[in-house]
């Protein structure tokens, strides 16, 4: 007994100690299939290297091409990947073009490291893969991408601090409403906050509600520097009516906000609108384009919209508010902003839709001016130049010396000889 | 016996909490994502099939993001866009609804999406063990009167890029 109780121990020990391999395919899978979808990881140091797999399940060769891109996230959650120099120069992967058959695997090394200067970083390893019919469309063409997340973290101390920029209620489907809170991460890391909302009158409590996971025990993720929704879903009594206080409170990290807010036989009086659209473009010149769209029951009325061009998610570039007077429900409305000319770099646009202190809406989309900086991937050939450079140097260096020390002697030599 | 079951367990219950999970994703599709001649009516809203998305995600939430080249359809010929070309007022819509699927509690939602060159959300779902979530995707355009009609050999055209993620 005691002997099986030392194998077992060894056993659990070696289970423990050993990282588990990585899963090649998925059963049931379609299509390509990257593994992992998702890392996050708490690094003892800055550097981090891991393995990625690509799998064809498809009865078709395609050609997959693989980039690296910063991540961020929508207001609801979504991830967006933004071109950056940042994340191009710090990591890099040992293939970035090859085709794959049906049944094929391909193994691909991701090596770097979090900048010396930063806590933390946030990118994704984007396949972009196609078959030869899928770009012929004379009307629509189709591409296909997939994103493998990462969520990067080195060593501490951090700083996990949450702003909630907002708290409301909007008007949902029948007879729901949706409370919500605007966190934003102030922080140098990503933060998964949990938390509640209560609805009160005069101090009584009406309502207390947990904000909702983004999966089972897993609240979403807020990346440094933006903001996300967190939500909960009440069914008001149907005579409610008057003026309530909202009240938001995360943990993990700690913050608090309130607001107060106002019903009518169960409806919540609260504008609400939608960017439905935001474009950008780069030719001669960036330009963008939203549509704002009025999906309340009101009319929505002295609201803004708000451009900011942001360099690397670091230096503000550009900001433009176009005031919205009024717009009636289900209308929707265009605006265009030509920043002007900005120095070349990876750039963030923000549209930001807001009405009073009320945040509705928030949209993210990427552009990149002028070339891509040098790539990261890059580094070693340098690295090798410099060497050899180095190398020559140091013959030259050696050969003049000696050389010079060499005649020194003979010409001392001869001197003496005479 | 009881005893060595029960530690046996316990050991591989503890190596699943330490273990890092392997998640992992993959998207088929748009089939018969090619859409080419498609007609739109003068003034209205004219629709046609976007092909069939299909996403597995194992013990992985994900979200299906959508995003084009271009605001809105612009003036295309001979495989390129037109320089300073006309291009439609209203933007695309990609409408995705959920006709099919396996595995337990897979049950992904679909979206009507405004498309511009931002990302915007088509599909998203909880994921799980053998979990695959099937998508019709409808492409919904809407035109109007004051849109032109284009010369014989051109056409608007539009370049969808659909992403698929994990979810954060």
């Amino acid at each position: 007994m005691r002997r099986e109780k030392v194998i077992l121990t060894v056993l659990a020990s070696a289970l423990l100690a050993v990282p588990w391999p990585v899963r090649a395919q998925t059963t049931g899978a379609v299509g390509l299939e990257i593994t992992p979808s998702q890392t996050e990881l708490d690094l003892p140091g800055h550097s981090y290297e891991t393995t990625l797999t690509l799998f064809n399940h498809d009865p078709v060769t395609y050609k997959v091409d693989l980039s690296l891109e910063a991540l961020g996230h929508d207001l609801d959650g979504a991830p967006e990947y933004f071109p950056s120099s940042v994340v191009s120069n710090a990591f890099s992967l040992s293939a970035t073009s090859f085709s794959l058959a049906q049944d094929q695997k391909k193994q691909i090394l991701l090596k770097g490291a979090i900048p010396a200067a930063a806590h933390s970083i946030y990118f994704g390893v984007i396949a972009a893969y196609a078959r030869p019919d899928q770009q012929q469309g004379s009307s629509v063409e189709t591409r296909t991408r997939l994103g493998s997340e990462f969520l990067l973290r080195g060593p501490k101390p951090w700083t996990q601090r949450l702003q909630i920029t907002d708290v409301g209620v909007l008007p949902g489907t029948g007879r729901n409403a949706t409370l919500y809170a605007i966190a934003k991460n102030v922080g140098n890391v990503h933060v998964r906050p949990t938390g509640t909302v209560t609805v009160s009158k005069n101090g009584r409590r009406i309502a207390r509600f947990a904000f909702a996971l983004n999966a089972a025990h897993k609240p979403g993720a807020i990346i440094p520097g933006f903001a996300r929704r967190l939500t909960a879903v009440w069914t008001p009594p149907a005579d409610l009516t008057g003026t309530f206080t909202v009240t938001a409170t995360t943990q993990n990290p700690a913050a608090a906000a309130s607001k107060t807010v106002s019903f009518r036989n169960g409806k919540a009086l609260a504008p609400d609108a939608k960017i439905v659209n935001l474009s950008v473009q780069n030719s001669s010149g960036v330009v963008v384009d939203s549509q704002v769209t009025n999906v309340g029951t009101g009319a929505l009325t002295g609201a803004k919209l708000t451009f900011v061009a942001t360099q690397d998610g670091r230096f503000e570039r550009g900001r433009m508010v176009f005031p919205i007077a009024s717009l009636a429900p289900g209308a929707t409305v265009e605006k265009r902003w030509s920043p002007g000319p900005l120095p070349d770099g990876a750039y963030q646009i923000t549209a930001t839709l807001e009405q009073g202190g009320t945040l509705l809406d928030q949209r993210v989309a990427g552009v990149r001016v002028g070339a891509a900086l040098t790539s990261g991937a890059r580094t070693p050939l340098l690295a090798i130049a410099g060497v050899l450079l180095a190398l020559v140097l140091a013959v030259v260096l050696w050969f003049l010396f000696f050389r010079r020390r060499d005649e020194d002697r003979e010409q001392r030599a001869g001197s003496r000889a005479v | 016996m009881r005893v060595r079951i029960a530690v046996v367990v316990a050991v591989v219950f503890l190596a699943m909490l330490k273990a890092q999970p392997v998640l992992a994703v993959s998207m088929a599709g748009p089939t018969s994502a090619t859409v080419s001649g498609w007609s739109l009516s003068s003034s209205g809203t004219s629709t046609i099939s976007g092909g069939t998305l299909t996403v597995s995600a194992l013990l992985s939430s994900y979200t299906v993001t959508v995003q084009a080249d271009k605001s809105t359809m612009s003036e295309f010929t001979g495989g390129a866009y037109v320089s300073g070309g006309k291009r439609l007022g209203a933007a695309l819509h990609v409408i995705t609804v959920r006709t099919g699927g396996s595995g337990l509690s897979c049950n992904g939602a679909g979206q009507n999406a405004t498309v511009g060159t931002g990302v915007v959300t088509v599909a998203s779902g909880p994921g799980g063990v053998l979990c695959s979530d099937i998508y019709s995707v409808t492409l919904s355009q809407t035109t109007a009167i004051s849109d032109t009609a284009l010369v014989p050999g051109h056409t608007y055209h539009i370049i969808l890029t659909y992403t698929l993620s994990g979810g954060l």
